[in-house]
């Protein structure tokens, strides 16, 4: 039996989500519309006033519906530790992880060149003029460790020298908990050359 | 009926990769004797995923698959050599040398000369110092072994050999055509034509000369097509030189 136009127009809407396709999507309509009503519509208004509201913090281009985000109006932070990371969930699970007091920026990407992302899409030169007002004294690179994170790593890197500030780049190893046995190479290689002095 | 197709172990590079669904990514990947392919790897974006350590560009890999359509999927990849040590400028050059693999190479047309060519390309940009010299050598190579001959040796038309003290105007599709005036975009000595042609890069000027003909031969040959690496290399060194220049002016 075919769907009522706004029924369709639902599914379709849902599955514009990662992770739903055609299945998930109705499943998810049908729950909404015959158990969860109020619910639907806090989402509905939710979504709107989020889509409608919320930018990228004239800092550090995490999302924020403020002019500046949360963690860069916080007081308390330390500004001279800077710590650049890809996307807003890096933040996040850096903050719950580490206890890093310090400031992000978030470059919403990696530079990839045969997609055309290079240097303005990122931002950089908006990291740039804030290395240049010098109240960075450490550039903490936290992008992935993949072959775009190195060449985004090492541009980031370039760039913070030319300032005098100094860089690091977080270090890649085995998995705590885990076996060297079942550790691929390359994160085996990257591990012992990184290694450091027992304290 | 479409027939099922596998091919093990195959000696391959990564091109590009991108994301498709949630956890899997489709490769571009040039291999030795079926040419440049599309592959899908499924799951190897996934958390626990043993591809993704090994399913990095620039890595000599051996890749296994399954095609019954023009999409195969991959099976299985392991790396058949350490890691290529790629730094700064080198590593987006060898992003340029793939664009240019994924733009001269058609779909499932083996070029085992090219595999080797590229190859060879990205270890001496790993090692290089040079890395203007490693790309005039690979871009002058690929011309050759793509059929565009590639000419500094011969007049144009009359396939007399060059004469060193004259001047040539370089014209693409052609060759060198002896010409009154000694300056113009592509205008150069015959002596200089046939330093390119002996690949005399080790001398700078030679490696400017070269830098500007195979610019406006490969811009031809890709048919006003903007390579998006370039684009991104030409940002990086503009940010470079923007923040040069500031700090000149500032201690003037």
């Amino acid at each position: 039996m075919p769907y009522s136009p706004l029924l369709v127009r639902l599914i379709d809407g849902l599955r514009c989500m990662p992770g739903v396709g055609q299945k998930s999507a109705q499943r998810i309509a049908f729950h909404l519309l015959e158990r969860d009503r109020e619910g639907a519509s806090n989402l509905s208004t939710a979504l709107a006033d989020a889509v409608g509201g919320i930018g990228h913090c004239s800092r550090c281009r995490m999302f924020t519906e403020h002019d500046l985000c949360a963690i860069c109006s916080a007081s308390g932070r330390d500004a001279s530790q800077l710590c650049v990371v890809e996307s807003p969930a890096d933040v996040m699970a850096i903050e719950d992880a580490t206890g890093f007091r310090g400031l992000y920026f978030v470059l919403m990407g990696h530079l990839s060149p045969l997609d055309g992302i290079g240097p303005d899409e990122l931002g950089l030169s908006q990291l740039d003029e804030w290395l240049q007002q010098g109240e960075v004294k450490e550039l903490i690179i936290a992008t992935n460790p993949t072959v775009e994170g190195d060449a985004t790593a090492h541009y980031l890197g370039d760039m913070a020298s030319r300032r005098s500030v100094q860089a690091s780049r977080i270090a890649h190893g085995v998995p705590l908990g885990g076996e060297l046995e079942y550790v691929d190479g390359g994160t085996l290689s990257h591990a012992f050359f990184g290694r450091r002095a027992v304290d | 009926m479409s027939t099922e197709r596998r091919v093990q172990q195959q000696p391959a590079y990564i091109l590009h990769h991108r994301p498709f669904r949630d956890s899997s990514q489709i490769l571009d990947i040039v291999t030795r004797d079926h040419g440049r392919i599309a592959l899908v790897a499924r799951g190897s974006r996934a958390a626990k995923s043993r591809l993704r350590g090994v399913l990095r560009p620039f890595l000599p890999l051996r890749v296994s698959w399954v095609s019954r359509s023009d999409l195969g999927t991959l099976t299985g990849a392991e790396a058949s050599g350490p890691p290529v040590g790629l730094r700064g400028d080198a590593m987006f050059s060898a992003y340029y040398v793939n664009e240019l693999l994924l733009h001269f190479l058609h779909r499932h047309d083996p070029q085992p000369e090219i595999f080797a060519l590229y190859a060879e390309a990205v270890a001496a940009l790993g090692a290089a110092h040079d890395v203007a010299r490693c790309l005039r050598q690979f871009e002058l190579e690929l011309l050759s072994l793509l059929g565009y001959a590639v000419n500094f040796e011969h007049e144009s038309g009359t396939h007399k050999n060059l004469d060193p003290d004259r001047h040539y105007e370089y014209r693409v599709e052609q060759g060198p055509a002896p010409v009154e005036r000694s300056s113009g975009p592509l205008v150069f000595t015959g002596a200089m034509l046939l330093s390119v042609q002996a690949r005399r890069f080790d001398e700078p000027e030679v490696l400017r000369a070269a830098t500007r003909l195979l610019r406006a031969l490969i811009a031809h040959h890709l048919g006003g097509k903007e390579l998006k690496s370039r684009k991104v290399l030409i940002e990086l060194h503009r940010g470079r030189i923007a923040t040069n220049e500031e700090q000149t002016s500032d201690s003037d």
